[in-house]
């Protein structure tokens, strides 16, 4: 099959948004023929160069959005005298009226309407340009203005709009031809977007544009893919660029409406999360066309560190190898420590593995352990789109262990033991890329209070690097605010910020592994990656009700008020009495995220969609991956409303609630 | 209909009054501590979409608006905006540049060299040395032509003002030799000519001047109307400016010579130019070529003898075009567009 992936902003580019799970969907899709039609945001995206393209990928097409349109654009196709020049003005007027006119909107133009001339418009502008040429001229001519004037003073244009001064139709009128220029883009003919079997936009917005057109042209159908609202991040960057009301008011509808015609014209939206769905379904998607398919994450890197936790250990190695490669923790109890069990988790990919050979590879990583016996046993098997994931864990208990056999026995003793670093004290990790959004405040008012009630606790904050100035000065207040709160500490301290990374600094895994809590303080957030990486490692999480954290973490983490530091530190302290319910949690965590978001599910799901979309048959009524079959230990097995209710209630009180010294009132 | 305040960030409420009033309020009403902690949103916002965008970036939650009794976070944007005074403030478009009228100095001097080289012309008799100064002219009037005010996105019919420009060097002398009425003098014109190019420093200067002027008046206007309005006047000032400027150079430059046409030909270069440079080249272009073939039928009748001056076929070539020229220039000029303004 040959699929058009129409891109804005991010792959094939190296520095652009999403690049890194588009690049793992493309070459998870390895049967299908590829083209890419890249738009370009800006001219950083394109100075970070390509990532290396699989050979699927038979060719990449970019556009520019940004700086002075290519010439080609510009000059009007030849063979027409005046009198044809004079026609093709004249239908840009007409076309590019209607199109203001929809942006404007106004108390005479009721939602269908609106969405009707903007498409009529819209279309009729990609006519002009694919009929006579020279579309972004006129754009960006005297004409295109005054047509733009005429729009927002119409009667019954609300009078923020109608009060547009010259300054401001200039900003709106510049900013449409840039954002038009795909309508005047040589995609078009036979050989290229027409002969797409499909046409797959990895995000909304712009970069639906030439799908659209496409469907409209040559009825190739559109899938659309979004795990970030794209007419929300328009909204939010209108506003962050200071522009003025008038300006903002017709950008933004044009966006929302933009959004609302790719979502009326695809034959499949796919979602990340359910706050993208809802945001679709508010700018008018139907709820029978979207499916929710959670992005899917290699977890090689993190494999063998499900259970790579050893009570008292002295000293903790986590080996981890290239990507790819089946990995084994590397655990190191002390032989005096009674009753101690290692484990090794690993996360076998290769279909015809073997039972043994898995026990023999995780076994590898036990072997300080005296490993009398390997154990493999297959904790869970989702079988998501054909491909199955198979969890394989072996257990090597150590002479004297007692009764650990059992699942829920070998996490009980891993928790028994979890209360421990280097220094044998607890740890609570923070990892993600630093930004006013993550509200590190809030963590270390909330460490604060830990530290009072539970003093010898630790708290990692690990960050990825990062060039952007505003990141860096967040970093810099955030350890400014650290030093003023926490002022007395002997050498290392209780708060320690490490560059994941950096020499010195831990690598990712290694980030996760040194924590026995990782803990995201986010004010808001989008598709909450810190979680799914912690879950991935088994880790028990805590984290604040926003974006799509909920769904995320299901009921194997606890989930408190964003901006409510006490609510998060009560259900840290929560987790730091109860070891035994961490170590489940973080168990479950690990199996969740086994079943819900790996590479292979999330693949399987966009393959299921490609076909029905290519064959025109109706949508399956569920393409996303199966929820796990086994319900995790401990857990009550309920439906999605009852597992909100079970969320609620730990939320509400938690039960380890009696073991804290003090409660304190909640604000 | 919603009226909207926007004069200057004012408050619809009455400052003192409100403001007290609101904030008894909100102690009970959890609507009003909403709009108080996010007041700043609130108050530039210009529909519920961007406020739904802006509270969940504050990390408000589908929990929070239903604590709210909302059914989402749309339904609370949506009532936020309903009960929010409106105070949508027209930003002051930042720091106000002020950029200077005059000719920045090192670009007038680029647009002076042609004619500065073209003006010790006359003083030169070596053929070779006068050849090597005619190429020196050509190259920096194509320089000085290529960047700054009178600088053109694309072709601007230059096969026709070279043209002209050559009619203007040779013409009338051709004229007067070839109807016999006087020998053929290549060094007549040398001087009008280098008034001609000399006129490229006025030209430049009140190219620089109406752009700049133009740009001045975008912010003020509140319609394209006002702006046009505002354009017009202007415009007439640089084009009577110049006219004047050539005149002088003429006349410092060839006490008692002709006037007219090279004068008309100057202004006609000029509006073409305007013209180009605001992405109107077509009608400049047919002005152009139109005097450019007036001039060359001057040429065909000239042996029938017809009793014309030797300058008057380029006054009334390059006259006529530069009238037909004016209305589009007029119109264009006093347009907007994002990329010339």
């Amino acid at each position: 099959m040959r699929v058009a992936l129409l891109t804005e902003g991010g792959y094939p580019f190296a520095r652009g948004e999403g690049t890194a799970w588009c690049d793992r969907l493309v070459r998870g899709l390895d049967h299908h023929d590829f083209d890419v039609y890249a738009l370009i945001r800006s001219s950083g995206t394109e100075a970070g160069g390509r990532v290396d393209l699989p050979p699927q990928v038979r060719r990449v097409r970019a556009e520019r959005l940004w700086g002075e349109p290519p010439a080609a654009a510009l000059t009007p196709i030849r063979g027409g005298g005046r009198a044809a020049r004079r026609a093709r003005r004249a239908e840009f007027l007409w076309h590019y009226g209607e199109f203001a006119a929809a942006l404007a909107g106004g108390a005479a133009l009721p939602p269908a309407p609106r969405a009707e001339r903007f498409a009529a418009g819209l279309y009729g502008l990609a006519r002009v340009a694919a009929e006579g040429g020279g579309l972004p001229e006129l754009l960006r001519g005297p004409d295109a203005v005054a047509v733009l004037e005429s729009a927002c003073r119409a009667p019954g244009v609300r009078p923020l709009v109608a009060d547009i001064v010259v300054t401001e139709l200039l900003t709106v009128a510049g900013t449409l031809e840039r954002q038009l220029r795909p309508l005047s883009a040589p995609w078009y003919g036979p050989a290229d977007l027409a002969a797409a079997d499909l046409c797959h936009a990895l995000s909304g917005g712009p970069a639906t544009l030439p799908g659209l057109l496409a469907k409209r042209f040559s009825g190739t159908p559109l899938i659309v893919t979004e795990y970030a609202v794209r007419a929300r991040e328009a909204l939010l960057a209108l506003r962050t660029a200071q522009l003025p009301p008038s300006a903002r008011a017709l950008l933004g509808a044009y966006h929302r409406l933009l959004a609302a015609e790719s979502y009326r014209q695809a034959a499949l939206i796919t979602s990340g999360s359910t706050h993208v769905t809802r945001w679709q379904l508010r700018c008018g998607a139907r709820p029978e066309r979207i499916r929710t398919i959670h992005p899917g994450f290699d977890p090689g890197r993190f494999a063998g560190m499900g259970g790579a936790q050893a009570g008292g250990a002295e000293a903790r190695r986590v080996g981890v190898a290239g990507a790819g490669d089946v990995e084994a923790g590397a655990v190191a109890p002390s032989a005096s420590e009674a009753g101690a069990v290692a484990t090794g988790t690993a996360l076998v990919r290769a279909a015809g593995a073997s039972a043994s050979s898995e026990a023999g590879v995780a076994g590898v990583g036990a072997a300080n352990a005296n490993a009398s016996e390997a154990r493999a046993a297959r904790s869970g098997v989702a079988a998501v789109g054909g491909t199955p994931v198979r969890a394989a864990r072996a257990s090597a208990p150590e002479a004297g262990a007692t009764g650990a056999d059992t699942a829920t026995a070998d996490a009980a003793a891993r928790g028994a033991g979890m209360l421990a670093d280097s220094a044998g004290r607890p740890v609570l990790v923070w990892v993600g890329r630093p930004d006013p959004g993550k509200d590190l405040a809030a963590l270390l008012h909330a460490f604060l209070m830990v530290r009072a009630r539970r003093p010898g606790v630790r708290l990692r904050v690990c960050h990825l690097r990062t060039g952007d100035p505003r990141a860096v000065a967040y970093l810099g207040h955030c350890r400014a605010l650290a030093d003023r709160l926490f002022p007395a500490e002997e050498a290392g301290g209780s708060v320690g910020f490490e560059e994941i990374g950096s020499p010195g600094g831990p690598d990712l895994a290694g980030a996760y592994a040194g924590g026995d809590v990782v803990v995201l303080s986010s004010g808001a957030e989008g598709f909450p990656l810190t979680l799914v990486e912690a879950m991935f490692c088994g880790r028990p999480t805590v984290a604040t009700d926003v974006g799509a954290v909920r769904e995320v973490v299901g009921a194997t983490g606890l989930v408190v008020p964003p901006r409510d530091p006490r609510a998060l530190a009560d259900a840290v302290l929560a987790l730091l009495a109860a070891p035994d319910r961490a170590a489940r949690l973080g168990a479950a965590a690990r199996e969740r995220a086994l079943a819900l978001f790996t590479v292979e599910s999330w693949v399987a799901a966009f393959r299921e969609g490609y076909a029905a979309v290519a064959a025109r048959q109706p949508l399956p009524s569920r393409i996303a991956p199966l929820p796990p079959t086994r319900r995790p230990p401990s857990l009550p097995a309920t439906g999605e409303r009852g597992r909100t209710r079970t969320r609620t209630a730990e939320r509400a009180r938690p039960p380890a609630a009696g073991a804290l010294t003090a409660g304190g009132a909640r604000p | 209909m919603r009226s909207v305040g926007r004069a200057g960030g004012e408050s619809v409420l009455p400052e003192g009054q409100g403001a007290p009033a609101l904030r008894r309020q909100a102690a009970g009403d959890p609507v009003r501590q909403m709009m108080r902690a996010h007041g700043e949103l609130l108050a530039g916002a210009v529909d519920e979409w961007e406020i739904a965008a802006g509270l969940e970036a504050r990390g408000v939650t589908d929990g929070d608006a239903r604590r709210l009794r909302q059914p989402d976070v749309f339904g609370l944007a949506a009532e936020l905006l309903a009960r929010a005074p409106r105070t949508v403030a027209r930003l002051d478009g930042g720091p106000n540049r002020t950029e200077r009228a005059l000719l920045p100095r090192r670009t007038g001097l680029r647009h002076a060299l042609p004619g500065a080289a073209a003006a010790v012309f006359p003083a030169l008799r070596s053929p070779v040395l006068g050849a090597g100064l005619a190429v020196f002219v050509a190259v920096t009037a194509w320089a000085a032509l290529r960047k700054g005010p009178l600088a053109v996105p694309r072709g601007g019919g230059a096969p026709w003002a070279y043209a002209l420009l050559a009619y203007a060097l040779y013409g009338p002398q051709a004229v007067t030799a070839l109807s016999g009425r006087g020998p053929f003098d290549p060094a007549a014109q040398v001087p009008s000519f280098a008034a001609l190019t000399l006129g490229l420093v006025p030209a430049a200067c009140w190219a620089h001047w109406l752009a700049v002027r133009s740009r001045a008046q975008l912010a003020p206007s509140h319609s394209l109307a006002d702006y046009a309005d505002a354009v017009r006047p202007r415009l007439a000032v640089a084009l009577a400016g110049h006219a004047a400027a050539l005149a002088a150079l003429l006349a410092l430059l060839t006490p008692g010579g002709p006037l007219a046409g090279p004068a008309a030909l100057g202004l006609l270069l000029f509006a073409a130019r305007l013209l180009s440079g605001h992405g109107e080249p077509l009608p400049a272009l047919a002005a152009l070529r139109g005097a450019a073939l007036a001039e060359t039928c001057t040429l065909a009748v000239a042996p029938l003898g017809l009793p014309l001056p030797g300058t008057a076929p380029e006054a009334l070539a390059c006259g006529a075009a530069f009238l037909f020229l004016l209305p589009p220039t007029f119109r264009a000029l006093s347009r907007p567009a994002p990329h010339h303004p």
